[in-house]
């Protein structure tokens, strides 16, 4: 009956320490509770250009978010009765999770600076440091970083060379690909 | 005679296909791969191999990604049997029994006896869809478009009822989907809705985008605490042939699994988990005590995985004839092939003859090469489980920048993907399932849609509109399975239990 996420994410017996629902608990209501309110205030301020028929762009945003709203409280409520299936969290783990988004945010940004092989090579050997906190000595790094390289380069072929999709280009990917004008 | 014919027709077209065969094996193996990987499954993998198959033609890519679906139910299993992990939701069931098989040294007959019952259970949902496709599209052919609104009202709630830990919070994730379909431009007034200023968000939030974020990111995101060390493999040992004796213990298990789970599958949103938990539900109650149920069963282990591979079929049933996903991994579908331009749903199969049949007829055969390569292969895939977490995450976040950077050839996909892959771990975090808020995003655009064709058809009569009597059956249905999962319930209940403790404390006061 469990989702998916609660099927194959990690179990609390795989975090290093045991970690709690309440942290889970938190974060959960403050983001669902914020973007039920921000939707519902939103379709408040729409514009009511009601036709003949009664449906204009306000109506259906309106009774999706007076619904969304009650959803969410009274699953909010039922989360906070321990009806729920709530995975413990730890402050670490969320550490990491936040890690995650910004490196992921960084990679997205620095494609169109570096090149996207370039920028992957580094998220890689960064994110397996830093995510998942794999301690490596500076050979492993380096050598971290060379498969992310190659893995790097391997889907530029794929994607940007024989599947057209246009990906930003680097100076290795230029000198390999570029320079032989394929 | 005409469902035969197109089946044959079809068949016989993929069978001199040696293209359409490649693509079809092609998609198996990525599938068996992505699905026995914890943290890939079939709608991530879908999605991540968006600019890709997006680059062929229909005919080839639908093929490739239905056989990449039925594979992953078959992936799945190896890391349920070997690791305890299940690689996809399907698998939760086979951990059960699959690996303490595992544990006892029959590793091998386990991974074997699971792949031919994941045969016999795509094998005979394979029939059912073949046999239920064509007349479900005629029923759907007379569906106007209240119908249509109080079928999609009540395949939403079905499945906000059905999936995830807490009923409550399966409706929020699907009112949530259905409020993020609203974004952009409104089709009847031209007027934008929270775009707040934005150009991009002018188009709406592509679904792909949406699946990716939390799917792909999600997933990554929640896995961040899985190290190498947290994985113990169980070796490879015992026969890979099963016996007489436990072919003949699997065979009434599997049939059994293999109807529930066609049957789950064409339910809206109840799909291979919970296929596999009512299969395997119904097993432990008919077994004996001696039959080690959870300790090893051939049973406990057939019935499962038969049912999750027969949910594939039956989930096409609902997506290809009337338009409307009964799992994640279909919405996922219905988004693809919305992005070909085409409309599965009424008339599907009468506009796409050849097409629709062949994405049955590649079913079949995925059915025979996922058999194939999960008993032959099985040694290799199971090598495929010893790559750490670490070094795989890195490569699955490229991939799904690429997917997402694909779409528009903007960033600005990523970073929309990218928020909904927070949203997704928040969402896995108290158990609510990701793939819910997919299904509200996919169908609520047709919701309104058909919300507005129906009341301009009754001049904004909203009682007219419902007062018909298939939309009272569906809405009624809706409402059932609503007041099922409303707490009050359960507060009437309680009141209800101290109203009979009282009496009955009463009564032996008065005796």
């Amino acid at each position: 009956m469990n989702s998916k996420g609660a099927a194959t994410s990690a179990t609390p017996t795989e975090v290093g320490d045991a970690g709690t629902t309440k942290a889970s608990k938190t974060v959960a209501t403050i983001v669902l509770a914020a973007l039920a309110v921000f939707y519902l205030v939103n379709a408040l301020l729409l514009p009511n250009a009601e036709t003949d028929d009664g449906v204009g762009p306000k109506m259906f945003p309106l009774v999706v978010g007076i619904v969304l709203l009650c959803t969410t409280l009274l699953g909010i409520v039922s989360m906070l009765r321990g009806k729920a299936d709530v995975r413990p969290v730890t402050g670490s783990e969320l550490l990491h999770v936040l890690w995650c988004i910004v490196l992921f945010a960084l990679f997205t940004a620095s494609i169109f600076l570096i090149g996207f092989a370039e920028a992957a090579a580094i998220f890689s050997v960064l994110t397996t440091m830093t995510v998942f906190g794999v301690r490596l000595s500076l050979r492993k790094a380096v050598w971290v970083l060379f498969l992310g390289l190659i893995i790097g380069m391997i889907l530029f072929l794929i994607f940007d060379v024989w599947l057209n999709v246009l990906l930003p280009v680097g100076w290795l990917e230029y000198l390999v690909f570029g320079g032989l004008g394929l | 005679m005409n469902t035969l014919n197109d089946l044959f027709g079809a068949l016989g077209s993929i069978a001199t296909s040696p293209i359409l065969l490649l693509v079809i094996l092609l998609g198996v193996v990525l599938g068996t791969v992505a699905g026995l990987l914890p943290g890939v499954g079939p709608s991530t993998s879908i999605a991540l191999l968006l600019p890709v198959a997006i680059t062929l033609p229909a005919e080839l890519s639908l093929p490739l990604m239905v056989s990449l679906y039925l594979g992953a139910e078959y992936g799945g299993r190896i890391s349920a049997i070997l690791l305890n992990i299940p690689g996809d939701p399907g698998a939760i069931m086979t951990t059960l029994d699959g690996h303490p098989m595992a544990l006892k040294g029959k590793a091998a007959t386990a991974l074997s006896i699971s792949a031919l019952a994941s045969f016999l259970g795509s094998i005979l949902a394979f029939l059912g869809l073949a046999f239920l496709a064509g007349p479900m599209s005629q029923l759907g052919l007379a569906f106007g478009p209240a119908v249509y609104f109080s079928v999609v009202v009540m395949a939403l709630v079905l499945s906000a009822t059905l999936v995830g830990s807490a009923p409550m919070l399966g409706l929020t994730a699907v009112a949530l989907g259905v409020a993020m379909s609203t974004i952009g431009i409104e089709l009847q007034s031209g007027l934008p809705r929270f775009t707040f200023g934005s150009s991009t968000l002018l188009e709406g939030i592509e679904p792909i985008v949406a699946i990716i974020g939390v799917f792909g990111i999600g997933e990554i995101l929640a896995s961040t605490t899985m190290s190498k060390d947290s994985r113990a493999i169980s070796s490879l040992t015992g026969r890979f042939f099963p016996t007489g004796a436990e072919l003949k213990q699997g065979t009434l298990p599997g049939l059994r699994g293999s109807i529930i789970g066609f049957i789950a599958g064409v339910l809206p949103g109840a799909g291979a988990t919970i296929a596999a938990f009512f299969s395997y539900g119904l097993e432990k109650r008919l077994a004996p005590a001696s039959a080690g149920m959870g300790k090893g069963a051939v049973r406990g282990l057939v019935a499962p995985e038969a049912a999750n591979n027969a949910a594939v079929s039956g989930s096409m049933v609902p997506l290809l004839t009337l338009g409307i996903p009964g799992s994640g991994t279909t919405a996922v579908l219905l988004a693809y092939l919305m992005m070909y331009g085409l409309n599965p749903g009424p008339g599907f199969f009468e506009a796409n003859p050849v097409l629709g049949w062949t994405i049955i007829g590649a079913l079949l055969v995925s059915a025979i090469f996922g058999m194939i390569i999960n008993i032959g292969a099985s040694p290799l895939l199971a090598k495929i489980l010893a790559i750490p977490m670490p070094f795989m995450a890195p490569t699955i976040l490229m991939l799904a920048l690429i997917s997402c950077y694909s779409i528009h050839n903007s960033v600005t996909d990523v970073y929309i993907a990218l928020a909904f892959g927070a949203l997704g771990y928040v969402m896995r975090l108290v158990g609510m399932s990701p793939a819910l808020l997919v299904i509200g995003i996919v169908l609520g655009e047709m919701l309104e849609r058909n919300l507005q064709q129906a009341l301009g058809l009754t001049g904004g009569d909203f009682w007219a509109m419902i007062s018909q009597p298939l939309v009272l059956l569906f809405l009624g249905i809706a409402v059932l399975a609503l007041l099922t999962a409303l707490p009050w319930k359960q507060m009437v209940g309680k009141r209800l239990q101290g109203k009979s403790k009282s009496d009955a404390d009463d009564e032996s006061v008065t005796r």
